[in-house]
């Protein structure tokens, strides 16, 4: 008989020899895990969830430019993020959003959510297209991970234009990084193509990729370094 | 091959049998090693409870039932293959 239905028949109190049934069952139980025949998993959804998404092509090419495991592992769970928020599982999205949050801090959550959005794939995509060496890549993949509160910034309502366009030039003069990402979403979008437009001006060492979700209503500006450096004077 | 049993419908008392049966036991909501301290999930740092464990090898990993706990030990032990 499968486990399943032995543990449903002792339950029901089904089985000749009861309690003693129930005990040499939880013997036999235990005896098999000893041996690695057997593994007791809670959800089965939980298991096929994380395969699920391990098979992703997006994946496939997320994990081999990310390898430090800080990085890959919100990176991961930015898929499953994905798909529960799709699937409208609103408890366990929550749940897996703390312990993100819990075990990576808000830098995980952030990453996360990168690649919930699917930010991280078009930013990817975006540098594949300039085609980079595989190692300069990694590089460009993992510094903005690392420095994703610099390096990715929100366009909020709140936000004044003169301070952010001062924030984003302030961050590639002094920090010279390799890419931005300016995310907007909403009645956003025009502050943040007027921030752009300024930005643009300025950065001459920056190439500039703008792309519009309709779908989401986002808009995410990519600004990636060209091979020369520093930025001209405001 | 690795049979994966689901025991989130395993009734509690089988499951506090089947936990004492491997070394560790239950005040009725949490894992608790023998000495009474709390089973604390490795990978994400939160006390582990009947209803949400996992059992898994590798000596004997106790973890909370979440995506995040699991593709950390897939990643760590390349288990699980069914």
């Amino acid at each position: 008989m499968a486990f399943e239905k032995e543990i449903t028949a002792a339950t029901a109190g089904a089985t000749k020899g009861g309690l003693e049934y129930t005990e040499g069952l939880v013997k036999r139980l235990a005896k098999k895990f000893r041996d690695r025949d057997i593994a007791f998993i809670g959800d089965p959804k939980t298991i096929d969830l994380v395969k699920e998404q391990r098979k992703l092509e997006s994946w496939t090419l997320l994990s081999k430019f990310i390898q430090t495991p800080e990085l890959r592992r919100p990176a991961e769970m930015g898929f499953v993020l994905r798909k529960l928020e799709k699937e409208g599982e609103e408890e366990r999205l929550q749940d897996l959003r703390r312990k993100i949050q819990n075990k990576y801090k808000s830098k995980g959550l952030h990453i996360a959510e990168l690649v919930q959005g699917g930010i991280l794939g078009r930013y990817i995509n975006l540098l594949i297209d300039q085609s980079e060496e595989d190692s300069i890549l990694k590089e460009r993949i993992e510094e903005i991970l690392n420095e994703i509160d610099r390096y990715v910034i929100f366009v909020k309502f709140d936000d004044k234009e003169k301070d952010v366009v001062e924030i984003i030039v302030n961050r590639l003069k002094v920090l010279v990084p390799k890419g931005m990402i300016i995310f907007s979403k909403g009645g956003c979008i025009p502050k943040a193509s007027k921030i752009i437009k300024k930005v643009k001006k300025i950065a001459i060492n920056y190439s500039f990729e703008k792309q519009v979700n309709d779908d989401s209503g986002s808009r995410y500006d990519f600004i990636i370094k060209k091979d020369e450096i520093v930025c001209e004077e405001k | 091959m690795m049979e994966l049993l689901s025991i989130k419908d395993m009734p509690k008392e089988l499951k506090m049998k089947l936990l004492e049966e491997l070394g560790y036991k239950s005040d009725g909501e949490f894992v608790l090693h023998e000495n009474g301290k709390k089973v604390k999930d490795e990978y994400v740092d939160v006390d582990v409870t009947l209803d949400r464990m996992l059992i898994l090898p590798g000596s004997t990993i106790i973890l909370d039932d979440n995506p995040l706990s699991v593709a950390s030990y897939l990643e760590e032990y390349d288990g699980l293959q069914n």
